[in-house]
């Protein structure tokens, strides 16, 4: 299960990057061109914010939390003895899994909601954000197995991530 | 007594959150001698503009300004009336008839219930006109000209004459113009002093581009609307038409105001070329043209011609209704509103399932 | 209990889950949706769930907040900032402390294109504390300089906590990159006084500098120093000229120092690859934060506790001085414990009615904000930035060392924030000048 879940949030984190480099270069191209022809790339806007940028956010939560690279604060824990923050641990483990299990469930509701009346927004064409919608409850979920995976680890060597 | 909690995702000095919100929960508290205790909240920070019709019918927030603009998969009826918007320019005609055609018409209050919500009252912003950095009075001056445009049937006037209608937020509006990414947006008038504009935008041109009605000023949860007394839903109906006469008044006084501000500030305000204004009549007419199409091809309306005839006859009918009030009497415009439009309703009933 | 009582238990709560180790964002959001559950009921509580991460997110002028990172990053990992560095050092040698003052100047050149404090100093770290060390500077000093003036990087535009900022104010980002300019540059001037002054009275400090560089090897350095430069002009002029929006020069941004770093060879497969992990690593971290603290937001507004909070101070006087007084001890307290972004989107619904009720200038107030910030990203004991050099440099240091060193840089931000504070056209000239 660890390795699965591993290779699972680590291949979310490549389709981010690729949203990543995707919104430079298309803000890039859109200034560009703008700048030649006065006309820029319709729908950079909405693409940008809404395809991009919520697919590169939301997708990559299980590889920061697989990597326990969600900002925390260290320094009172640090001077306690080892059992005492294991337990610290593996309760801010259950807090994230309670958090971000909320946020799952509700999202997957919304995904399914949005999906079925094809949500779109205000704009000055037709645009549907629907698809994108599911990439908060796909990153949550990664975002949970990668939790699960940590407290698991964190009992058996009985040690603080 | 009842307190409850009131959202106007504009900032509190917007004529639609002072007057839609902040004095009319003083009214409402008033006119219910304490009964009733509205808590508003003004700007985002309970419920951003896209997310009023969610939290409304969430009960987040028990009443809420609902913009149907932002939703349209969910409110495609307010939607589809809202594409009228460039056809009509009277602020105060339009606040009236949208709240009597809203409450009334069976298709739009089908799709209010829908959406767990009850319509109490109407807004309608004053016509959108352009603030540009370079005049703009002619065909000839708009073409290529890069305009912030609100809604698809506006961008598609600005494509037809030429123009490039680009969308970006209202917060970078200001930069935009500073700095030369924009050439024109399009606003209420008030935007030209309240958001700084005339610093940037030192030409104005009145051209009406369009005026926003779509979806309620308030929208109250269902459930907490069925929960209330029908006393209390009386006393609600009241302050809401005071608070829809107050705030159109004061509205399009402010927006009068703010350009005589601006040219006091050396700004200029033009009128339009003739032709200019002929092509927006032209395109006003293909709008009404292909109405009942739009209707029900892009909003999925059953009947498009009986859905926007009513409209169209409801505004005729205050058009009618308001020929000989003083526009800027709030007694007078409540006493009309309080008869036709709330008259007709019994509050033991309406919106109650 | 009232709504009142619950916010403010809500609000210890949530210091208490910090301080145990529980992520900030889980933290505040957990509290916040517990403490709306308890106010009003379920429902209301997972309506925001479902109103706000999705609408959030999307916005449009936080797509900035990536792109700059991204630039950052590439900047760092393909070591664009050296040429610059190993110039400022040939040409400053002789000074007093001139190692010390040429990373000062570097990090502000590395401000101006990087667009986030920590980025700053954790690419200065590994540039400039091993040469420093290597010619024998006392450690303090060494770490200290790096952590300091890499809270440049949120001052000098661009800068994501300006964005953040402007988009929760309403105040224009690009009056606010303007206004950060001179301040910035007088921190960085401030800083160098002082580290001239001090080695001057202490020699040994700045360790033995043995080099006297020649003529040619001056003129071969200014050769290297081009991409930094060229990154900076490409992006602020491009802002300044309307190519393009502050928004839409962080992407410009990015594409141009790959360029930068394509042109010079340096833009390897793992360069690429680290830059884009740390992109992404960073900004989904911040973001997590963002959510928590736009529902803690939420939960504040919902209790009241904003609203009596700023009417117990106001209470007290509405006086300029003593709001700065009453948010300078907030933020240096609160500062201790929680990181910059957390902090200052944690406490901004507290802080705007008091800005508003004593009628500041937000633009300008903004950049004080900015700065009490930054001082709590060097104040023990969560100091991001030295946690940042600490872990750049490994065994070099020990944290103790880095936050003794880094003292002396806190008394001069204070200087700086007294200036700041006592003369607003400092932050305000260059908005008024570029906006009229
Ligand atoms: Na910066
Ligand atoms: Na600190």
């Amino acid at each position: 299960m660890y390795r699965f879940v591993t290779w699972l949030n680590t291949a979310f984190l490549v389709i981010s990057a690729i949203f990543v480099v995707l919104m430079m270069l298309h803000v890039t191209a859109d200034v560009l061109l703008r700048s030649v022809s006065n006309a820029g790339i319709i729908g950079t806007l909405e693409v940008v914010s809404y395809y991009y940028m919520v697919c590169a956010i939301f997708l990559a939560f299980g590889y920061v939390e697989m990597h326990n690279e969600h900002i925390r604060v260290d320094l009172f824990v640090q001077q306690m003895p080892r059992s005492a923050q294991v337990v610290l641990y593996i309760l801010a483990c259950l807090a994230g899994f309670v958090f971000f299990g909320l946020l799952a469930w509700q999202s997957m509701i919304d995904a399914l909601r949005a999906t079925a009346s094809q949500e779109t927004i205000m704009s000055n064409f037709l645009f549907y954000v629907w698809p994108s919608r599911w990439a908060l409850p796909i990153g949550f979920i990664g975002c949970l197995l990668a939790i699960l995976c940590n407290l698991l680890k964190s009992v058996t060597r009985w040690r603080a991530l | 007594e009842t307190n409850f909690i009131a959202n106007s995702f504009y900032d509190a000095e917007h004529p639609l959150s002072k007057f839609g919100y902040v004095e009319w929960a003083d009214t409402v508290r008033e006119i219910s001698g304490g009964d009733l205790n509205p808590e508003v909240y003004t700007g985002t920070v309970l419920l951003a503009p896209r997310a009023s019709l969610q939290g409304a019918r969430d009960n987040i927030a028990n009443v809420a300004n609902i913009a149907a603009v932002y939703t349209p998969s969910e409110l495609p009826v307010a939607n589809a009336v809202q594409e009228l918007g460039f056809n009509y320019s009277d602020p105060l005609t339009a606040i009236f008839a949208v709240a009597d055609f809203s409450i009334h018409n069976e298709v739009q209050q089908k799709e209010w219930a829908d959406n767990g919500i009850v319509y109490l009252g109407a807004y309608a912003t004053p016509p959108y006109i352009l603030f540009c950095s370079k005049p703009v009075r002619t065909l000839e001056e708009i073409k290529g000209k890069r305009i912030r445009t609100a809604g698809s049937s506006v961008s598609k006037w600005v494509e037809e004459v030429g123009g490039i209608p680009v969308n970006v937020p209202s917060s970078e509006m200001y930069t935009g113009l500073e700095r030369g990414t924009l050439d024109c947006a399009t606003n209420a008038a008030n935007d030209l002093i309240d958001r700084s504009l005339w610093e940037v935008a030192p030409y104005t041109t009145e051209l009406s581009t369009g005026m926003y009605w779509s979806g309620p000023e308030w929208g109250f949860n269902a459930g907490f609307w069925s929960g209330l007394t029908t006393t209390q839903r009386k006393q609600l109906m009241d302050a809401t038409a005071h608070a829809m006469s107050s705030m159109v008044v004061n509205y399009l006084a402010r927006s009068n105001a703010a350009l005589d501000e601006a040219k006091a500030k050396g700004n200029e305000i033009y009128q339009p070329s003739a032709e200019l204004m002929a092509s927006v009549e032209a395109f006003r007419e293909k709008v009404l043209g292909d109405i009942y199409t739009v209707a029900e091809d892009k909003y999925g309306v059953a009947d498009g011609m009986s859905l926007i005839d009513d409209f169209r006859f409801t505004y005729a009918k205050w058009e009618g209704l308001l020929e000989n009030v003083d526009r800027t009497d709030i007694d007078a415009l409540d006493a009309i509103a309080r008869k036709e439009i709330y008259g007709t309703l019994d509050p033991a009933t309406y919106g109650v399932n | 209990m009232s709504n009142l009582d619950i916010g403010i238990v809500g609000t210890l709560v949530a210091l208490g889950l910090i301080a145990l180790r529980v992520p900030i964002g889980v933290s505040l959001g957990l509290v916040s949706i517990g403490g709306i559950a308890a106010m009003f009921n379920v429902n209301v509580a997972f309506g925001m769930i479902s109103a706000t991460p999705f609408e959030y997110v999307g916005q449009w002028e936080l797509t900035a907040a990536p792109m700059f990172l991204l630039m950052g990053f590439i900047c760092s990992s393909t070591n664009m900032t050296k040429g610059l560095f190993e110039a400022l050092r040939l040409y400053l040698a002789r000074l007093p402390g001139g190692l010390a003052i040429a990373s000062v100047g570097a990090c502000a050149f590395f401000a101006a294109a990087a667009g986030s404090s920590v980025a700053t100093a954790s690419a200065m770290s590994r540039i400039a504390v091993p040469e420093m060390l290597r010619n024998n500077y006392d450690k303090g000093l060494a770490t200290g300089t790096i952590a300091a003036s890499g809270t440049l990087g949120s001052l000098i535009p661009p800068s994501v906590l300006l964005i953040l900022y402007g988009v929760y104010a309403k105040v224009s980002v690009g009056q606010l990159f303007m206004a950060g300019f001179i301040p910035g540059v007088l921190s960085a001037l401030v800083y160098m006084a002082m580290i001239m002054t001090r080695v001057k009275l202490k020699p040994s400090l700045a360790g033995t500098v043995t080099e006297y560089p020649t003529k040619e090897e001056k003129r071969a350095a200014l050769k290297t120093i081009w991409p930094l430069p060229v990154l900076i002009f490409s992006v602020l002029g491009g802002i300044f000229s309307g190519v393009f929006s502050p928004t839409e020069a962080g992407a410009i941004g990015a594409f141009v120092a790959a360029v930068i770093a394509a042109l010079r060879g340096s833009l390897t497969w793992i360069a690429i690859k680290s830059a884009l992990r740390d992109t992404i690593v960073a900004a989904t971290g911040i973001f997590v934060i963002l959510i928590g603290s736009v529902f803690f937001t939420r939960f504040l507004a919902l209790s009241g506790l904003p609203a009596a909070f700023s009417d117990a101070i106001l209470g007290i006087s509405s006086e300029p001085w003593w709001i700065f007084l009453a948010v300078t001890v907030i933020y240096v307290v609160l500062g201790m414990l929680i990181d910059s972004i957390g902090l200052l989107l944690l406490t901004l619904p507290l802080i705007l009615p008091l800005v508003h009720g004593a009628g500041l200038d937000p633009v300008w107030f903004g950049i004080i904000l900015i700065k009490l910030l930054e001082i709590g990203l060097v104040t023990p004991p969560v100091g991001l930035n030295v946690y940042m050099i600490k872990g750049a440099l490994g065994n070099l240091v020990t944290l103790p060392e880095v936050f003794r060193g880094v003292g002396w840089f806190i008394a001069m931000d204070f200087l700086t924030l007294i200036i700041l504070m006592l003369i607003p056209g400092l932050s305000l000239w260059l908005p008024t000048l570029a906006y009229r």
